[in-house]
């Protein structure tokens, strides 16, 4: 989230275009939470891309053996 | 993400508060794109907590198969168990009914084969004992001859000993003249009747004693004809028993008094005057009555033994009396017997004389060869 593009009155953060506003959220709390959400989901989508896997290998063993 | 609690100067959107400054991002953009990312992140945690929960069930399946494993294990070991057990009865009992099956032929053809030799030692038996028969008619008969022999001489001796004393009376009784002519007849007269009376009485001597032998022939064929009988009956059911087993003392005692009677014949009638003995063959038991026969036989073919004699005490052992021609070393002798087992020389105070008048014989004790219990009996 730190490398997000600036225009102006355009934010963008987690890939996602924010627009600046009079009297809107601090860009700096709302970029660090966006960045916390972000890593959580992104490290349960790589534990379900492990556990495919795994039921991928299950199933090739359970066919040969 | 809707319900964000406000305060003033502060928002909370997804349970995190946020300030309001000047020239701030758009709170409606902001709070839809944390909804989107709160669902999302929610929905892979249920996913995960789905999966752990998969996983727990999993590890107890595991550990369900584990036991299930075990106690199939366990209940196979027990079925092979079993199934091993009554297969090893099984084939004992197959051993067992094989063994009885090859005992039983083993018994059959022991049986067999104790026929055939029980029936060949029968044959032996008859054979021997047909043989013995043979022996003793043939040895009695030579020694009915022998005795013929002797009393003849001895009686030819006394008719010539008579024919003399009568030409003597004659030649006397003549030269005295007619005066004892009566007397010299009845002299006569007198001398033929001792002479025929003594021929008379030869005869009578000659035919008891030839119808005495005949009587032991008998006796002695029918006594070897039950004792063999016995012996081979014995022989057939006691195969392992030792072959040169000893006599019982009754039965050395029996044949002793068997062997004295037998002693009696051969001693019965008058022999020539041969002096005394050189040589005196004592017999240890056991006792062959054949075997003794055959030991004298031989002896009294040899040129240097003048005659034999038969010596059976009642209690002491049988002995043999050899009179000499002349000088011979009896030991070298009876070694060359068949029937002599061993000989052994007996040295005592009165030995080695050697036909020395005054002297007595030279003694040699002898044990027969074989063992025939069936014939010591005889």
């Amino acid at each position: 989230m730190s490398n997000n593009a600036r225009k102006d009155g355009v934010v963008v953060l987690g890939g996602r275009e924010f627009n600046r506003v009079k009297n809107g959220l601090d860009e700096a709390q709302v970029a660090s939470f966006i960045d916390e959400l972000t890593k959580k989901r992104d490290k349960l989508a790589r534990s379900q891309d492990h556990i495919a896997s795994l039921n991928r290998l299950a199933d090739w063993y359970s066919r040969h053996y | 993400m809707s319900n964000n609690a406000r305060k003033d100067g502060v928002v909370v959107l997804g349970g995190r508060e946020f300030n309001r400054v000047k020239n701030g991002l758009d709170e409606a953009q902001v709070a839809s794109f944390i909804d989107e990312l709160t669902k999302e992140r929610d929905k892979l945690a249920q996913s995960q907590d789905h999966i752990a929960s998969l996983s727990r069930l999993a590890e107890m399946a595991v550990v369900e198969a584990d036991k299930l494993a075990t106690q199939v294990k366990t209940e196979a070991a027990e079925q092979a168990k079993a199934e091993s057990t009554a297969i090893i009865d099984k084939a004992k009992e197959q051993a067992r009914q094989m063994a009885e099956q090859k005992i039983a032929e083993a018994v059959e053809i022991a049986n067999e084969k104790a026929n055939a030799i029980k029936a060949k030692a029968e044959e032996e038996a008859a054979l021997l004992l047909e043989n013995e028969k043979i022996k003793i008619r043939s040895e009695l008969h030579n020694l009915v001859n022998q005795q013929f022999g002797y009393m003849l001489e001895e009686l030819e001796s006394l008719k010539k000993q008579a024919a003399a004393v009568q030409a003597d009376f004659d030649n006397k009784l003549s030269e005295p003249g007619e005066k004892d002519s009566t007397a010299a007849v009845e002299i006569a007269e007198e001398s033929d009747t001792i002479v025929a009376k003594i021929a008379e009485e030869r005869d009578a001597a000659a035919v008891k004693i030839a119808e005495e032998i005949d009587a032991a022939a008998v006796k002695i064929a029918e006594e070897s004809d039950a004792v063999v009988a016995e012996e081979r009956d014995t022989i057939v059911v006691k195969e392992n028993k030792a072959p040169d087993e000893q006599p019982e003392p009754s039965q050395a005692t029996n044949h002793i008094g068997k062997s004295f009677e037998l002693s009696k014949l051969f001693e019965s009638g008058d022999k020539p005057e041969l002096g005394k003995p050189q040589w005196e063959v004592e017999i240890l038991p056991p006792f062959d009555i054949a075997k003794i026969m055959e030991v004298v036989s031989f002896l009294d073919q040899l040129p240097e033994v003048a005659n034999t004699e038969m010596i059976v005490p009642q209690i002491d052992m049988p002995s043999i009396l050899v009179f000499l021609r002349e000088s011979m070393n009896l030991v070298d002798v009876l070694q060359t017997i068949p029937a002599v087992a061993h000989v052994e020389e007996v040295t005592t105070d009165k030995a080695a004389t050697n036909g020395e008048p005054g002297k007595g014989p030279r003694k040699v004790r002898v044990s027969l060869s074989g063992n025939t219990t069936s014939q010591e009996n005889k």
